[in-house]
This record gives structure tokens, sequence and C-alpha cells, in this order.
């Protein structure tokens, strides 16, 4: 493990970038009526929003729908979007609190999803070439998936976006609306709380 | 305890300082234990990296024509713009609206507060009722334009009336302008040359060889 060559990586880039112009043009476009225009921007996010979703819920219907239902609340505050900010981490949070409030209303914090993550197993296959790592591969994903469902969803929300996602803490930052202290905090907690769920249910024989 | 979880998050988000780097390495060489924790750590980043490579979900083929089946007609709008917008709002609604307001507040108010009652009609100017007219957002890019316009039968052809703002300096020019509802014809005035709206639904003939873009409302 060379740490000094991990000191000397890049940190990522910050995330209030301007928007490309092509998107502010198309917002501009909806906003002056011209609805059809919002095609575009849900082509282009369609599938990391449905992807979003799915890993926060663990279910490709569920997470469908509830991209759908993201795009759908986006257009529809499109004038409360800041400019400054990126389109993308906008809808970001969107997606976010519509799978938490999902969540919470179907009181799922709290339920086993290793169901789910089961049913959901071919998904994990995809793009595995040999069976036979296929099979422990996707295992291992699984595992990873059941201990990330049985986290508290502020923990699990921080790891899908940080780990998974691989945003920076200031993307996070305006997705989430917290502080970046806050945030850091929150997935050192998270990383603990996984990994020790982890080594629970691995070695058990 | 506190102080080697934030060493072992910072060169996982690889934000260590040198100076970071060489209390990390001092720590690994020094204790077996954080060697073996800090591989956990990375070991459960990579795993979590690989689990998003595995669900990644293509959306089904219709996803876009549905979302776009849901959609409201247009974006919401806050009341005021409603207000604002609102080209057949007659002045009786908006009295009666004030009026409704003024029930509600006038009993939550504080008791010491002195009353002052304004006068709907007073009120309605204030927030810029226009029946009969509606706000229509114009949109140019125009990259490295200095001065950009609006001009057309609804203002005489002024090209010094309604100037666009470049307001985020990304090269996208705008301005919102009531107009009355109907026919019109207006040109976009860029440093001084005449430039066609890209995004007018339609054109027509100026009479000099030019065309006009059009907007019906």
């Amino acid at each position: 493990m060379d740490v000094a060559q991990a000191a000397e990586r890049p940190v990522a880039a910050p995330s209030q970038a301007a928007n490309s112009l092509e998107e502010r043009m198309i917002i501009e476009l909806c906003l002056a009526g011209e609805s059809h225009h919002f095609r575009r921007l849900v082509e282009r996010y369609q599938r990391g929003i449905v992807s979003l979703s799915y890993r926060m819920l663990g279910n490709r219907a569920e997470a469908e729908e509830m991209a759908q239902q993201s795009f759908v609340d986006a257009f529809t505050a499109l004038r409360d979007y800041n400019p400054e900010y990126r389109f993308s981490s906008w809808l970001y949070r969107i997606t976010i609190n519509n799978c938490k409030d999902h969540l919470k209303s179907k009181k799922r914090t709290e339920q086993s999803l290793d169901a789910e993550v089961t049913a959901e197993k071919a998904v994990f296959a995809a793009g595995l070439p040999d069976p036979e790592q296929a099979l422990s591969a996707r295992e291992a994903e699984s595992a990873v998936a059941s201990a990330l469902a049985r986290l508290p969803l502020k923990y699990r929300t921080v790891l899908v976006l940080k780990d998974m996602e691989d945003l920076s803490y200031e993307e996070i930052r305006v997705v989430l609306k917290l502080p970046v202290t806050t945030l850091k905090i929150r997935v050192v907690r998270a990383r603990k709380m996984l990994k020790d769920l982890l080594s629970q249910t691995e070695s058990q024989p | 305890m506190k102080r080697r979880l934030e060493l072992f998050r910072r060169y996982l988000d690889h934000e260590l300082e040198l100076a970071d780097a060489r209390e990390l390495e001092a720590l690994l060489a020094r204790e077996g234990v954080a060697r073996a924790e800090l591989e956990a750590y990375r070991s459960l980043c990579e795993r979590l990296a690989r689990l998003h490579d595995a669900t990644v979900l293509e959306p089904a083929p219709d996803f876009a024509a549905r979302v776009m089946r849901r959609l409201p007609a247009a974006p919401r709008r806050s009341l005021v713009r409603e207000l604002l917008l609102a080209p057949r709002l007659s002045l009786a609604a908006v009295v009666g609206l004030l009026a409704l307001a003024a029930l509600v507040w006038l009993p939550l108010r504080p008791l010491r507060t002195r009353p002052q009652v304004v006068t709907a009609a007073h009120e309605a100017s204030v927030v810029g009722v226009q029946p009969s007219r509606i706000l229509v957002r114009f949109v140019l890019p125009a990259q490295g334009a200095r001065r950009v316009a609006l001009a057309g039968d609804f203002n005489g052809w002024r090209v010094d009336d309604i100037v666009l703002t470049d307001s985020h300096g990304d090269g996208l020019w705008s301005a919102t302008v009531p107009l009355p509802p109907g026919h019109h014809s207006y040109l976009f005035w860029v440093d001084g040359k005449w430039v066609q709206d890209p995004a007018a639904a339609a054109s027509v003939p100026d009479g000099f060889g030019q065309r006009n873009s059009v907007l019906d409302l």
C-alpha cells in the first residue's frame, strides 16, 4: 500500500461547474413553454437516475417508477432550479429525497432486503463473463448490497453517493444540503458500520 | 481512534496531505492491526465500486416517452408569478384573493400592531397584474456578443428598448417581456446586426429580402 502515491492523487473537481450551454438552453426553452425539449434531459440522465434509484431502493420496478416521478418533479419545479449548480446535482437531490420518502413511507429501513437482493441477482450477473467467477462475484456483491440495505438510511445514502456514485463531497453537499464536515463524519461512520456488518455476516459459516 | 479513522478516510478519499501521509505510514509501520483495518476499508470501497458497476440499469425503452406523458402542461409557478403571468386574471379575482388574505392575516397579526389596511386597488397595482398580457421569455445563445436587444412590432422595432442580459456570463442572453395575445414579428439585434430567433416556430418575409421570426400568442 503506497500511502505517498495516494497522497499525490488529485482531489475531485468542485461541483459548482457551470452547466453546459445546451442544458441551459433546454431549460430556458422548457420555461418558455417548449416542454417537449425536456425529453433530451430525460434521455441524457435516465440511466443514471434509474440506477441511482435502484441503488437506494434495491428493487427494479420501484426504481423505474421513482426515477420517472423524479423527472416529473424536476420538470414541475424547474423554476426553482438554480443554474449555479449542476442540473445533475439537482436531479440527484430530487431523486434521493423521493427515494428516502418512499423508503420511510414503507418503513423499509428496518426490513430485511435479503429477499429483494436475491430476487435481483440476475442484475448483478450482467457483464460477468465466467459462470464460476460470476457466481462468486455475484455472491460477494449480494453480500455488500444486503449489508448496505441494512444500514440506517442516512448512512446508506452517503455511501451510495460517495463510494458508488463517486461524487465529491462538494457535490454531495449540494445534493443533501449538509455541511462537508458533517458528510465526512457520516462517511467514516457509514464505512465502519458496513465493514463491521460485512465481517459479521462473512465470518459466519 | 478518531484520528486513525480520519486518516483512513483521507487515504480512501485521496485527501492525504504530505504530513498526513507520513503520519499514516508511521502508524501502519507500527501497528499490524491498523494495516489490516485499512486493507479492509480499501477492499470495502472496491467492492462498493464493483457493486456500482453491477447495478447500472438500462431503463425500459419507453422510459422517456412515459415520463413525457406524465409531465404537467408547464412547470409550476409561484403564487406571485401566477398572478403576474395569468393573462385572463381579472382585477376582481385579485381583489377577492387579497380580501381573503386580509381575512386570514388580520386575526393572526400581533394585537399591538397598529392596523394597516392597504386597499386592494393599491395592492393590485403593486403586484403588477396585467390583464391580457402574457410574459414571454426570449432566449438567444450568442457567445461573445457585447449587446443583444429584442425588437419587433410590439415595440416599434426599437433596438434600444428591450435589452437582453447574459446574467451567467455563459453566452445565453435572455429577457422576459409582457406581450398581448396575438401575432408578433420580431428579431434580435446583436452587435448591430439583425439575427433571427433560432428557437422560433416560424418566420415570415420582412419585405426587404430578409425574414422575421414570428410568435403567435
